[in-house]
């Protein structure tokens, strides 16, 4: 071989290893920067005064909670950057992955009961009672926020669920909110005889257990709390019960129709139910009492609310649905320090007493007045008072979860009872199903 | 020769290294799980056959399989049929046709979400387009529920995905098409093969490749891509009947923490998916044998 062919397959040997070389530290480079990116490692000067970012599930409170946040912000100059979602089950998705990682939210809206267990089982959330002890009048609520002696949550609402209904519908069709449950029938009977709809509202995704989680309880309390505890069956007669009073409810038309609610185009969203209270088409809606926020935010003044009788006239006293729900903290938080000051600070009396008012909430720290409330509201908590009340805590919260989903369970079963009635038994005996291999691998309490 | 086999080496090392770490990495260790109970927080722990078991012995995985078959039936073969249809017009001589070929690719831009949307409010029974539609014309007495019973709600929600079926189909075909020798086009309409003869007896038997692409590509679509369409239109309800493998899986993992059960549900989801296109190419390579 000549010299010149020798050098020139030498040229491209060197050539061929350099060009991959080249393209290797390329793709390296770009690996690396856009981890850096990424992580956070970006060069100090070129970093944003703290941010923390504050996710939730209440989409339609977002601009509620970024009026609010504006306070904190000025007081510390720590900005808080709110993200809602609206789709339920892809928040409870996306936290459960990110939780105890840098990527989870620093604060986020969460529920209690056994869905704040899971999430605390994970070791991902911050201790917040230094939150309670820098804000004493909040112990009656403390313990609902702890999860094996770990405070690891504080409240953003205390509120009861409660018929909401339309004032001068009742009036046009001459009823009043019922005392007992008998009354509640005819009273929807009437109201269905008017050409309205009894009940607006959807039945789609999440909001197919608030009808056998209100009834239960009001059937049988104490099976209601068994029930949660693994101590009872979803095929017992309490709750075939409570499901034969949702059929024969849908059956007359009292939750509208199922071709519609069953539908993600039916309210799956408050303001769209009160939109249809207000407008009369439907006589009720219902929610938690924190809907007072929604209907002041929808202009609607014309409501009242009632509690729904117990179904079984011999209780002794009125089961009433309490929902506290929460704010969590993300333990693996980048900035620990500014989160410990945002919680010192949501929690005390001032903020809570503004964060009410803005809500039309009860406040929940007993220094906090209540003067502010809607009369409807005050009208509401005294009617509930009056009749001796039993606090339970709701199903959404309380229904056993995890791989099981017995909570999903029903929720599939009570939406399929409204179009297939004749399914009753195997429904529940499926739901039960997965109840008794729930409690058979994580125990009984 | 040797320095160009390093030089293709060193350039193939990467993406090679890539794809081993991003995904045949995560297929073994997903398999792994499908044998494994994991929440995603606690240990991994060994449990055998049981997630498989329970996938043929809950009924809600079942419902979900089934959903898959009908969308198999749903999106492969009416697409293909309509797709060839219109791939067969455009091919011919037709004034203006760049417009309806470019009009064939608008259901591209718009995202599966956006077309969930959309077709949510088609479908509506309250609020929809289609039900007072069919009132217009007469035909007042088809008036449904669309979305809210099984099997209408799948049955709609192919309906819904075929906007963007139909197109893939006939773009392939029509690519097809371009394909095939003018001679033996020419040669037919010699012999007098026309219209829908020519079709049926020339031109869809020379396309065997592009209709085995389509399968293929229609039953990965059926098993994966659908997940945004049916998660904005129905979310899989009502009371889970229009659920389908994809949707189980993400709620078993991310919304249950069942991490086992889920990869079990991936795993099998892989073996139908692959089982179908190995299936479609041995049939493939056995038709070409014997012709």
């Amino acid at each position: 071989m000549s010299t010149r062919r020798k050098i020139m397959n030498m040229v491209k040997k060197v050539q061929g290893v350099c060009n991959s070389i080249t393209v290797t530290i390329i793709i390296a480079a770009t690996i690396v920067a856009g981890l850096s990116v990424g992580y956070g490692t970006i060069p100090a000067c070129a970093q944003e005064p703290v941010t923390l970012e504050f996710w939730c599930d209440k989409v339609g409170y977002i601009t509620m909670y970024e009026d609010i946040f504006e306070d904190f912000t000025d007081e510390t100059g720590i900005k808080i950057v709110a993200t809602g979602f609206y789709d339920i089950e892809g928040y409870i998705g996306t936290i459960k992955t990110l939780i105890g990682k840098p990527e989870a939210p620093d604060v986020f809206t969460w529920w209690t009961g056994k869905t704040m267990e899971e999430l605390a089982n994970t070791g991902g959330l911050m201790d917040l009672s230094f939150a309670f002890d820098a804000n004493p009048g909040a112990e009656a609520v403390k313990d609902v926020m702890t999860v094996e002696g770990v405070v690891v949550a504080v409240p953003q609402q205390v509120s009861i669920w409660a018929v909401t209904y339309n004032k001068s519908v009742f009036k046009e069709v001459g009823i009043e909110p019922p005392e007992t449950w008998d009354e509640f029938l005819e009273l929807c009977r009437k109201i269905k005889e008017a050409g309205i709809t009894p009940f607006g509202g959807g039945w789609d995704s999440w909001q197919g257990f608030i009808w056998p989680g209100e009834l239960v309880p009001r059937i049988d309390p104490d099976y209601y709390e068994l029930l949660n505890a693994g101590k009872a069956s979803y095929t017992d007669p309490q709750m075939k019960q409570a499901a034969q009073i949702i059929i024969e409810m849908a059956e007359n038309g009292y939750f509208g129709d199922p071709n519609y609610v069953l539908t993600l185009a039916s309210p799956t969203e408050v303001p769209t139910s009160i939109r249809i209270l207000a407008s009369g088409e439907a006589a009720m809606i219902y929610y938690g009492d924190w809907i007072s926020g929604f209907l002041t935010k929808e202009g609607f003044t014309d409501w009242g609310m009632f509690c729904l009788p117990n179904v079984n006239p011999a209780l002794e006293k009125q089961s009433v649905i309490s929902e506290p729900a929460p704010f969590l903290a993300n333990k693996a938080t980048k900035h620990p320090e500014e989160v410990r000051k945002f919680f010192e600070w949501w929690m005390s009396p001032e903020t809570i007493m503004k964060w009410c008012r803005i809500m039309n909430w009860t406040p929940w720290n007993v220094n906090c007045s209540k003067e502010f409330l809607p009369p409807e509201i005050l009208n509401f908590h005294k009617s509930v008072e009056e009749r001796n009340p039993r606090y339970l805590l709701r199903y959404w919260e309380a229904a056993p979860t995890k791989e099981f989903d017995v909570r999903g369970m029903l929720i599939s079963a009570a939406q399929e009872i409204l179009v297939h009635p004749e399914k009753l038994d195997t429904l529940l005996a499926g739901v039960q199903e997965s109840n008794k291999s729930y409690w058979e691998k994580y125990g009984f309490k | 020769m040797r320095s160009e086999s390093k030089s293709i080496f060193s350039f193939l090392f990467v993406p090679f290294l890539f794809i081993s770490i991003f995904l045949i990495g995560p297929i073994f260790f997903s398999t792994y799980l499908s044998f494994c109970s994991w929440d995603l927080n606690g240990p991994i722990r060994f449990v055998g056959i049981e997630n498989f078991i329970k996938i043929f012995t809950i009924s809600r995985y079942q419902k979900a399989l089934l959903n898959n078959l009908i969308w198999i039936a749903g999106v492969t073969l009416a697409p293909m049929f309509i797709g060839l249809g219109l791939a067969y017009l455009l091919s011919g001589e037709l004034k203006g046709k760049w417009i309806f070929t470019g009009l064939l690719w608008m259901p591209f831009a718009i995202a599966p979400i956006v077309l969930g949307y959309i077709f949510t409010f088609v479908f509506d029974f309250k609020l929809g387009l289609l039900n007072p539609f069919l009132c217009t014309i007469g035909l007042g007495s088809l008036q449904k529920s669309w979305l809210s019973s099984w099997p209408l709600n799948t049955i709609s929600l192919i309906i819904a995905s075929l906007w963007v079926r139909v197109p893939f189909c006939a773009i392939v075909y029509l690519a097809g098409m371009t394909s095939i020798p003018r001679e033996i086009i020419d040669a037919s309409k010699v012999d007098g093969s026309i219209g829908l003869h020519r079709l049926r007896k020339i031109i869809f038997p020379l396309l065997g490749p592009f209709t085995m692409l389509i399968f293929v590509c229609n039953v990965l679509y059926a098993f994966q891509d659908n997940f945004g369409l049916i998660w904005v239109m129905t979310e899989g309800g009502p009371y889970r009947s229009s659920e389908v493998l994809n949707i189980v899986i993400y709620k078993e993992a991310f919304v249950a923490s069942n991490i086992g059960g889920a990869s079990a549900l991936a795993f099998l989801s892989m073996v139908i998916v692959l089982g179908m296109a190995i299936g479609v190419l041995g049939y493939s390579k056995y038709v070409e044998a014997k012709g």
